[in-house]
């Protein structure tokens, strides 16, 4: 069966999955170019038209300050995939390799590096985020570290498990008698054939980061307004959402909503097409 | 493990902005000289060990130092909030367990049926629910549009003088002080932070409850229960309920790891006064004592309930290894 045949017959066993991708492709065009061709200035405040139900010029409604809350949704979608995709590749990237270096090595240092990441999982990821923007400062760069740092356990045990397991395989073996080294048996060898789970884990975690992101944004930390970020936007909104203005709240809402529904369903599908054990 | 978040929490304390004498050092006129005093009365000249050993000594005491927002002491200050947090997180909890688990079992009895087929999509919608944005959503629902709950902010209604705390926890005070209205007021109140708090545990637990139900059913001793003709609500309550607890069990320290961050921002969106908007108000006012100690209190209760989970999972199943 050839490569396209091959995707095909899998697409069309997986609708939603296929939906989700779609989607998901949708959403990163519009924060690649949604900037560029937004009808009002995300930043750019009207005092004579505050809190405007959606219309024909302002497509979601404007906010307590007049602004475009279209615009801004849009706009936001950049700043919170970025931040979700660069601690995700952090953490996945930093914890796949010291993983598979641990499961392959075992001994103390797997036993060190193991004890290390239990503590790390003592604490309560949200709070885990919080302390760690405390250290290293409110700011958008302290997001993705903290971010990235909490999600580190998760890629260290799934890669350590896999490599343990496939450390007395005989293509490793085989790999070891024709004089490779050790980066090139993990790197070459190991880590592909383990890498199936860890890109289920790095779909997944991306919709968890975008809503960690806006958590931390809703209590506050991280991205400051006037900045557009879908957290924030609903923090903002929450005063006027008592009175009934609900699109300040809404709009955003729902983005942050469909962004990390898109994640996890494309997650749940790559799952059940790479193994099919596990089916749900 | 205790030990580790204790290392963790130092380490924290030492890591935070700002440099503990000079915040100590009150007065304005405070030179190099008083500084240099007051560096020394903390301990912080001595060796990281030491200091450590001086850590280790102040918590077994209590003293987690100051607030700088409030002026009373960090403990006191938690002792107060605490209550009102396991309160709600609580009754969050049981609205989770309430909903998910039995329509767990019911979508694994009749799967593949519309009613699975209702339960998925439910449980896919409240995993991708942030607990803030739901929150106001049913504030806008049950409060503004339809007037059924009262403000959506604390934790009494704002007419009212607070009863004089006797555990701090409202409806247990209610009950002993046998003030029926005083119950259903604070539970009421509870009730829709509550539900926003259950929402993100609900879609985890109700497709776990599902997924162990069914490798349950499927199994021999289901079969053979079945073949001896014993009733269907025995053979699901009995035989199949206990052994697909403990996948859920297992799942439970994620759940509650999520309600913990979830109570933090429910308790902001709803001014709940609890240790989580206590925590926040404080980071954001850069008053660094009481996050080292909500830190270090969270992350301790949260290990003490992995390991109740840890042994109840021992108590279902004789196979079960405790991790200790």
């Amino acid at each position: 069966m050839t490569l396209a045949a091959d995707v095909r017959f899998i697409l069309k066993r997986n609708f939603v999955t296929a939906l989700a991708g779609v989607l998901i492709v949708a959403l990163m065009i519009i924060a690649v170019i949604g900037p560029y061709v937004v009808p009002h200035d995300p930043l750019s405040t009207n005092l004579r038209a505050v809190l405007v139900p959606p219309s024909a010029a302002n497509w979601f409604g404007t906010d307590h300050l007049g602004r475009d809350i279209f615009s801004r949704v849009v706009t936001a979608a950049r700043l919170d995939f970025a931040i979700a995709i660069a601690a995700v590749g952090m953490s996945a990237v930093i914890g796949t390799a010291v993983g598979a270096l641990s499961g392959y090595v075992g001994g103390v240092l797997d036993r060190i590096l193991a004890r290390v990441v239990d503590v790390m999982m003592a604490f309560p990821l949200f709070v885990a985020a919080m302390a760690l923007v405390a250290v290293f400062g409110n700011s958008v760069q302290s997001i993705v570290l903290a971010t990235a740092i909490i999600n580190l356990p998760f890629y260290f045990r799934l890669m350590r498990a896999e490599i343990a397991q496939r450390r007395e395989a005989g293509y490793v073996e085989a790999a070891i008698i024709n004089g490779n080294g050790l980066g090139r048996i993990l790197f070459r060898f190991l880590i592909p054939n383990a890498m199936p789970p860890v890109i289920v884990q790095i779909s997944l975690n991306l919709g968890w980061a975008i809503l960690n992101t806006a958590g931390l944004a809703f209590i506050g930390l991280g991205v400051a307004p006037p900045t557009p970020e879908w957290g924030i936007m609903i923090q903002e909104g929450a005063s006027v959402m008592i009175s009934g203005h609900w699109w300040v709240v809404v709009f955003p809402g729902a983005a942050l909503a469909l962004s990390v529904f898109c994640f996890s369903l494309l997650g749940d599908g790559i799952r059940d097409i790479m193994d099919p054990r596990r089916r749900s | 493990m205790l030990f580790g978040v204790l290392v963790v929490t130092f380490v924290l304390i030492r890591a935070l902005p700002g440099d503990p004498a000079i915040q100590y050092a009150t007065s304005p006129s405070a030179g190099p000289a008083e500084i240099e005093q007051i560096r020394r009365d903390l301990g912080l000249d001595r060796t990281v060990i030491e200091q450590f050993g001086i850590y280790l000594g102040q918590i077994a005491e209590g003293d987690f130092g100051y607030s700088l927002q409030t002026g009373q002491p960090v403990l006191s200050d938690f002792a107060v909030r605490l209550p009102a947090t396991l309160e709600l997180a609580a009754m969050a909890f049981v609205i989770a367990i309430v909903v998910s688990l039995p329509l767990g079992i019911a979508a694994a009895i009749w799967r593949n049926t519309w009613f699975d087929q209702v339960c998925r999509v439910l449980s896919s919608f409240a995993a991708a629910m942030p607990v803030f944005f739901f929150g106001l959503l049913l504030i806008y629902f049950f409060y503004f549009r339809w007037g059924i709950t009262s403000e959506p902010i604390g934790r009494w209604p704002a007419m009212m003088i607070p009863p004089i705390p006797i555990t701090g926890f409202a409806t247990v005070d209610a009950i002993l002080t046998r003030d029926s209205s005083l119950f259903w007021t604070a539970l009421g109140k509870m009730l829709m932070p509550a539900t926003s708090m259950a929402i993100f545990a609900i879609a985890p637990l109700l497709r776990m409850m599902r997924g162990a139900m069914i490798d349950a059913l499927d199994s021999d001793y289901v079969l053979a229960a079945n073949a001896f003709g014993l009733s269907r609500t025995k053979v699901v309550l009995q035989y199949a309920l206990p052994n697909a607890m403990l996948p859920v069990l297992a799942t439970m320290g994620m759940v509650l790891s999520t309600m913990i961050g979830a109570n933090v921002m429910i308790e902001k969106l709803f001014a709940w006064p609890g240790i989580g908007a206590y925590a926040v108000n404080s980071l954001m006012s850069l008053d660094y004592a009481p996050i080292q100690a909500f830190v270090l209190i969270v992350a301790v209760m949260f290990v003490l309930m992995t390991l109740l989970i840890d042994i109840l999972s021992a108590a279902i199943d004789p196979r079960y290894k405790l991790k200790g």
